[in-house]
């Protein structure tokens, strides 16, 4: 157990390096100088200088690296073109919006996509089944963006039930705080409940196939109680595993999610970073949501291997 | 010798007692929260150049000369001004008592402090190039010796395009970006979050300009407000969305079917700014093939500014062949011969003798000003039918406004103005001849001849006819394609009193919750 | 997964796979997308950029099949021609996400030494989220439909070299490999004749799949302005422009949208028909 923890935490250290290198090289990628992007407007030559030495962008590409990795190491990702603050601030601040919507839209992904993959896998095959299967599979076909308007027009414009955008902040009032949440959350969930319901419908199936469910149901245990004892526990442990995935999806999603319902999160402000060009907030928010994803998928991994002392540990 | 006064009539008196009776309905109070559609990347006194940052700054930053209800500067900051006969002398006396938000009394020091520091870092420090010296004599006097006549120079002080704000001497000597935002308005700096948010409070040492209330920028203002946020929400259906939840009190640039719509609701009134805009098409007349005369004037001819406005609108426009608004003193109809023609067989016939043999012409615009966007899709569209082969590249809006100020890679570019058609000729100076010019031609001895008779003539009738002679020639050059005058649907609560739309700027003195 | 199991593509009875209710409804979706966009020119009367402010918002009906946008422009016209940017965006990523994909899962497969470099490596990119990966390189890059290619390809090779990897892992081991090696096969050889024929059934899934997340991602990189750049019609960015007229013009946002997910869902259903057809006991397998 030891030694997979120190070997898990090792790979996690070289894939946290090479995803800062990445998340350094998208600067790297602008064709030209990204000091004369950066200027934009109006910029005088003095004022791309100063872009040039502010960012290190003067310097060779090795001193460009090595300053970068150190800053990380202390928490430093650099200044914000835009925002004339610390590209860490921003993005800290921006944080809880997007981790509300995801905790919402991961709540929504568990009930809906938990409940509608069991029933599909209790009733395999019968027109239940084949209803909530063809359900996930729309359901991962549409655009989560498309989606979300489509909402807005349902939901705010015809039956003004809820509101068409903006966000509360939780602490202002929960209330409306989860009200505001309700439509950018469900088509960000989406995906994710399709997703979920096709995978547990395949481990239940899977799950309920074999012999120590036969023996409890034998032992004459009614069905929803094997299914609550027994099937349920290896699929939520196996959800766990694909905490990960769920999450990283959502932070993609969000980026147009927050555009379209104007949440403040993490997400739009990625995206309104990229229209301006603000590179060093580009890179500190790929730097940070892939450092997320290794660390939660660190996590998972090590319960996992807690949790079920079956896994190899290889 | 000239002298402009703050205005204290007797007839104003009697006003000024019947206004303060009516001023009992207003009541100091509440946190006001408005919308608009972009921030600004810079909060420094002396470095803006958008509405959007107009918006957030002028409730604290105020100047020695402001532009009142019609655009004429009138003295603020200043008692009075009195100008010397032969124009090269401009004596300020200050205003006694007007206090910095930081409590500390304003004096001729920082006055000079302040244009200094405006002088070296302000995109329009050219405003101080016909400025020889300041002198100081005492604490309330400012006297600017000029190198040179300069007419504008006054109007030039009042405009609030890119203000000549008073700060602290101290606070002068900092370098771009780093001043406290400490200045002498009715409201105060709180805090500023660039891409979401700027908050501001009422500033209770603040001291009014005398006369019976505000105007323009100028007058008496009174802070109502407790706060002020100005919150940047970008997506049209999402500010009005705010305003309909109650969570902001006023919104900018609705969108016109959206705006029918609110009109409707009973807690919201709309209000028209019409005109508050131009969107204009600018030339490049040094680059090939639009170095052609012939070749601009046949698309000149060619297109239907209607349906470019229309579409880039909405409909909320004025269809308009001037570079001033019809209310300016300047305005006049020297373009109109040539503004929205939409005749094919004059525009066939110049296009022939321009010898226009289907060269590409790169088209410009952005997405970030939708009317940009839209006026230029429209009219790419009537330019192919006329046989123009139009490349269109739409790019963001600071990469377009940098390539749009080179001489190559380019022909046309979708773009706008915002104050300048306001305030007035004395403005365009450096659009047409400047770091960011709008005519793109190479020197038009016609439109330097009269520029300078502009701004060497103290008769408005002579510079009136400089102007007139100016627009005529822009548009017989087809240097630049005036689209028209867009309007500005503003929407806010029935209980905001006070208010009165206004193109320097949304003015949130004045107003106050009923 | 035994690798005995994956038929080969090319030897599959074909009316096993017109018999399969999914492989069927998906191929059929597929095809008619294929069919709009091919003949786009034929279908539609008026030309996608064509601006006709007077007709501006009118409606689903007979003169406009899909309504007028707010310039007048047709929105059926624009989906049609619409059509050929995601499809061909989508191959490209297909193809360009296939071969970098296919060999490096090959290579990190096939040898031990290259196995924990590459994967790591492919671990670090599949970290960021997919979307903002994507616009975080057309934003460096700057917004075309090439860039959207390589920035999706990017995204999307790394997922494709797990799979291969992942059967090249089994192959390796089998006896004709082993064969293959003992009469002097040279490693391209055993690689490209022998291993890769092998993978094309997980592979062809998987390309599907990759298909239609490029389709999504095109019209969400499209919709935030990170696409082909206008006037060029794309799914993303027409909905992107009926943004503003969402209340009193649905049908600009609609029917786009629509077209993205028929697209979609024509290919999610084609790849699971596939995966079914090609090796029923395939898990799904998210990406």
């Amino acid at each position: 157990m030891g030694a997979f923890i120190v070997r898990r935490l090792l790979v996690t250290i070289v894939v946290l390096l090479l995803v800062s290198l990445i998340s350094f090289s998208i600067m790297q990628l602008v064709p030209g100088d990204p000091a004369v992007v950066m200027a934009g407007l109006a910029a005088t030559a003095d004022q791309i200088q100063a872009i040039r030495v502010q960012f290190g962008l003067d310097k060779p590409f090795h001193v460009q690296l090595v300053r970068w990795y150190a800053g990380i190491a202390v928490g430093d990702m650099g200044q914000s073109m835009t925002l004339g603050r610390a590209v860490g601030q921003a993005l800290i601040e921006r944080l809880p919006a997007t981790i509300g919507l995801a905790l919402v839209a991961f709540a929504m992904t568990i009930v809906i996509g938990l409940s509608a993959g069991i029933l599909a896998a209790i009733r395999q095959n019968t027109w239940i089944d084949q209803l909530i299967m063809t359900l996930a599979v729309v359901g991962v076909s549409v655009p989560s963006f498309w989606l979300g308007l489509i909402l807005i027009i349902v939901f705010a414009v015809t039956f003004d039930l809820l509101p068409a955008g903006g966000y509360v902040a939780f602490a202002q009032s929960p209330r409306d705080w989860l009200v505001s949440l309700l439509l950018p959350a469900f088509s960000l969930a989406l995906l994710q409940v399709g997703l979920l319901a096709r995978i547990t419908r395949s481990a239940m199936v899977e799950t309920l196939r074999q012999d120590f469910i036969r023996t409890a149901k034998a032992k004459g245990l009614p069905t929803w109680m094997v299914i609550c004892k027994h099937a349920l526990m290896n699929v939520m442990v196996m959800v766990v595993t694909i905490i990960g995935i769920v999450f990283s999806l959502m932070l993609s999603g969000s980026v147009v999610i927050e555009t379209v319902f104007s949440i403040p999160g993490l997400g739009r402000l990625m995206a309104s970073a990229i229209l301006t060009r603000d590179y060093p907030l580009i890179q500190g928010g790929l730097l940070l949501t892939a450092a997320m994803f290794v660390l939660i998928n660190l996590v998972v991994d090590v319960l996992y291997a807690y949790l079920d002392p079956r896994i190899r540990y290889d | 010798m000239t002298t402009y006064r703050l205005p204290l009539s007797a007839g104003l008196i009697v006003a000024l007692a019947l206004a303060s009776g009516a001023a009992l309905a207003q009541k100091k109070g509440g946190d006001m929260i408005m919308a608009q559609p972009a921030g600004t990347n810079t909060l420094d006194p002396h470095f803006t150049a958008s509405a959007a940052a107009r918006n957030m700054m002028l409730g604290m930053y105020e100047t020695l000369m402001a532009i009142d209800e019609n655009t004429a500067p009138i003295p603020h900051l200043a008692e009075k001004v009195s100008v010397a006969e032969d124009g090269l002398t401009y004596t300020f006396a200050l205003r006694k008592g007007v206090k910095f938000h930081t409590g500390k009394e304003m004096t001729s020091a920082d006055v000079k402090a302040s244009f200094d520091r405006f002088g070296q870092l302000s995109p329009e420090k050219t405003t101080m190039a016909s400025v020889d010296r300041i002198d100081t004599p005492d604490p309330y006097t400012v006297v600017f010796k000029m190198k040179a006549l300069d007419t504008s120079f006054l109007d030039r002080l009042a405009s609030p395009a890119s203000p000549t704000t008073i700060i602290p001497a101290e606070e002068a000597v900092k370098p771009v970006n780093k001043t406290n935002n400490i200045s002498t308005g009715p409201y105060q700096f709180v805090e500023w979050e660039p891409d979401t948010h700027l908050k501001v409070k009422r500033f209770d040492g603040y001291a009014a300009a005398p006369g019976k209330a505000a105007d323009g920028l100028g007058g008496k203002k009174t802070a109502y407000f407790d706060t002020v946020t100005v919150r940047i929400i970008r997506e049209a259906s999402a500010r009005v969305a705010a305003l309909e939840a109650g969570q902001v009190q006023y919104v900018e640039d609705v969108p016109v079917l959206a705006a029918q719509r609110l009109a409707g609701n009973a807690k919201l009134k709309v209000v028209d700014l019409l005109p508050a805009a131009q969107p204009v098409m600018l030339i490049n007349s040094v680059q090939a093939p639009t170095n052609n005369a012939k070749l601009r004037q046949a698309m000149q001819a060619a297109i239907d500014m209607k349906e470019v406005m229309t579409a880039a609108t909405d409909g909320n426009f004025k269809l308009n062949h001037s570079f001033v608004y019809p209310n300016n003193p300047y305005f006049n109809d020297a373009g109109k011969p040539y503004y929205s023609v939409n005749d094919s067989k004059k525009a066939k016939q110049l296009l022939a003798e321009s010898g226009y043999k289907g060269e590409p012409i790169v088209m410009l615009t952005n997405k970030d000003y939708q009317y940009m966007y839209k006026s230029a899709l429209v009219m790419s569209e009537q330019l192919k039918d006329l046989g123009i082969n139009i490349k269109l590249e739409v790019l963001d809006w600071p990469t377009m406004a940098d390539l749009s100020r080179k001489r190559e890679g380019w022909n046309m570019a979708a773009s706008g103005l915002a104050i300048q058609p306001f305030v007035g000729p004395y403005s365009f100076m450096k659009l047409f001849w400047g770091a960011t010019h709008i005519a793109f031609a190479d020197k038009d001895p016609v439109l330097e001849e009269a520029w300078t008779r502009f701004n060497k003539s103290l008769k408005l009738e002579d510079r009136k006819a400089a102007w007139t002679q100016i627009e005529g020639r822009m548009a017989d050059q087809a240097y630049v394609f005036k689209l028209g005058d867009s309007g500005n649907k503003l929407a806010m609560t029935k209980n905001l009193g006070g208010f009165k739309p206004y193109a320097g700027a949304v003015r949130m003195w004045d107003v106050w919750f009923e | 997964m035994a690798a005995t199991s994956t038929a080969p593509l090319a030897n599959a009875p074909w009316r096993r796979y017109l018999r399969h209710p999914m492989f069927l409804t998906g191929a059929i979706l597929c095809l008619s997308v294929v069919l709009l966009a091919v003949f786009a020119d034929l279908i539609t009367t008026r030309a996608p950029e064509r601006t006709r402010v007077s007709q501006a918002f009118t409606p689903p009906g007979e003169s406009y099949l899909m309504g007028a946008d707010n310039l007048g422009r047709d929105v059926w016209s624009r989906v049609a021609f619409g059509s050929r940017v995601s499809i061909a965006i989508g191959f490209a990523t297909v193809v360009l996400a296939g071969v970098a994909g296919t060999l490096i899962g090959l290579l990190s497969g096939y040898y031990r030494k290259l196995d924990e470099p590459l994967m790591r490596a492919m671990d670090a990119l599949m970290s960021f989220p997919a979307i903002l990966l994507a616009v975080g390189i057309t934003a460096a890059l700057g917004p075309s439909a090439t860039n959207a290619v390589i920035a999706l390809a990017v995204v999307y090779a790394p997922r494709t070299a797990r799979i291969v990897r992942a059967s090249t892992l089994v192959l390796r081991e089998m006896d004709f490999v082993a064969g293959a090696r003992a009469a002097g096969a040279t490693d391209a050889r055993i690689l490209l004749r022998h291993l890769l024929p092998n993978c094309l059934g997980p592979l062809v899934v998987q390309l599907t799949f990759v298909f239609a997340y490029a389709v999504l991602a095109e019209a969400a990189l499209s919709f935030l302005g990170m696409g082909p750049p206008p006037p060029a019609p794309t799914w993303g960015n027409i909905i992107a422009d009926g943004r503003d007229y969402l209340r009193e013009a649905a049908w600009i946002c609609l029917f786009p949208g629509m077209a993205i997910s028929i697209t979609v869902l024509g290919l999610n259903l084609l790849g699971d028909g596939l995966r079914d057809l090609l090796d029923p006991r395939m898990k799904i397998q998210e990406s």
